[in-house]
């Protein structure tokens, strides 16, 4: 037998018996437990309902909201422009680029915060960058926005703005307008979903 | 930067499609140069007097097979990440049952007819044009085969996951097969002795 073919048989072995020597090894390069409860304890991924009606309503470019519910729950009531990523799904490569856009600000929202966070956890692990969670959800953003509560006649004069804006931001989301006009520059963003190609197929 | 590069969003998805079309030109090229383009070449491992098919097509699985798993081991590909064909038994078999008459009776498989093509061989035209009606043919009465091909639905399982033992000990089997095959068939080649017309 030719001397090379003796040389690549051997190399084989070789190989094969370091396949079958070598440990399981798993490699995800995890966060350790301690980096993880620094993140969890990092409060900067929040962004209060007034902050998202103050954006929507200013038209800021750079939002972009993510229900992260189910399908049928985002048919029945959303943010308004917001887009549809179930928890679920949010690992879909597909999902990559609507997830990561430098200059924007991701906000993800549930109902309340348990889903939006799993998925800002799941997100922050595989590095995404400007991803925010709207604190207490849509039932937040319900009690404070769509049905604002009067403050006391003793509340401050920041309390009583508030108050004010979220009225305001009550008729705005509920059918009246608006008339704050303000120019934020940035760049519009859009969100497409990717279309599923067909994969690519061996054969000889 | 871990692979695979298209789902893990290191080369965009728009590429998978150019990126096939290069590796497809130079899997045709090196089917040429490697003589595949004559069917006398596919035929001789029925007939037992060429077995290179075997070699070549076992030889780059085993590369492939062993290459992914140290790739794995050594975390620059996610193996989890990779497209894993579907298994459809019945139409696996079927399908199988097909090709290799095809293989016998054309002495071309559907790349290497390709090549046929490409250098202008008349046999291997006919067996092209006979693969586009098969594939005309198929797609205008799916409905009569649609339960075959979509039969008794497996998933995208693995050989070694079924039998229930480790990657590395089921590379180890195969390579042992592979190099029994090559031993084999070295063997049988030198005693069958190939009628030239």
């Amino acid at each position: 037998m030719n001397k090379a073919y003796i040389v690549l048989i051997f190399l084989l072995i070789l190989a094969g018996i370091g396949l079958l020597v070598l440990p399981e090894r798993d490699h995800p390069e995890e966060a350790t437990p301690r980096e993880l409860l620094s993140d969890l304890r990092n409060p900067s991924r929040f962004i209060s309902t007034d902050r998202v009606a103050e954006m929507l309503i200013d038209k800021d470019p750079t939002l972009v909201l993510v229900d992260v519910r189910d399908m049928y729950d985002y048919l029945d009531f959303s943010l308004p422009g917001a887009h549809s990523i179930p928890l679920e799904e949010i690992l879909l490569y597909y999902w990559v680029d609507s997830l990561s856009f430098e200059k924007s600000k991701v906000v993800l929202f549930s109902n309340s915060d348990i889903r939006a966070e799993q998925a800002w956890m799941l997100l922050q692990r595989q590095n995404h960058k400007n991803i925010h969670v709207m604190k207490g959800g849509l039932n937040q953003w319900f009690e404070t926005i769509i049905r604002p509560t009067a403050p006391p006649e003793t509340a401050s004069d920041d309390e009583i703005d508030l108050y004010q804006f979220r009225k305001g931001a009550s008729v705005y989301f509920t059918g009246g307008t608006a008339a704050i006009e303000q120019e934020i520059e940035g760049e519009a963003v859009t969100v497409t979903r990717r279309k599923k190609t067909q994969v690519v197929e061996g054969g000889c | 930067m871990t692979g695979p590069l298209i789902p893990m969003g290191v080369i965009g998805q728009g590429w998978d499609l150019v990126i096939a079309l290069l590796i497809g030109i130079a899997f045709g090229f090196v089917l040429e140069s490697a003589g595949f383009s004559s069917s006398r070449k596919l035929a001789g491992v029925f007939y037992g007097y060429d077995f290179t098919v075997l070699r070549v097509f076992f030889t780059a699985a085993i590369t492939a097979m062993v290459g992914l798993l140290y790739f794995g081991y050594m975390g620059w590909i996610d193996l989890s990440a990779i497209y894993i064909n579907q298994t459809y038994l019945w139409a696996v078999l079927a399908g199988g049952v097909i090709m290799g008459l095809g293989f016998i009776t054309g002495g071309y498989c559907p790349g290497t007819s390709l090549t046929g093509v490409a250098i202008g061989k008349i046999d291997a035209m006919v067996f092209t044009g006979g693969m586009f009606i098969g594939i005309l043919f198929f797609s205008e009465a799916f409905s009569l085969f649609e339960s075959l091909y979509y039969g008794h639905y497996l998933g995208p399982v693995k050989v070694y996951e079924v039998l229930g033992i480790s990657s590395g000990l089921f590379a180890m089997l195969l390579i042992i097969v592979a190099i029994a095959a090559f031993i084999i068939t070295a063997w049988l080649q030198k005693r069958i002795v190939k009628v030239e017309k």
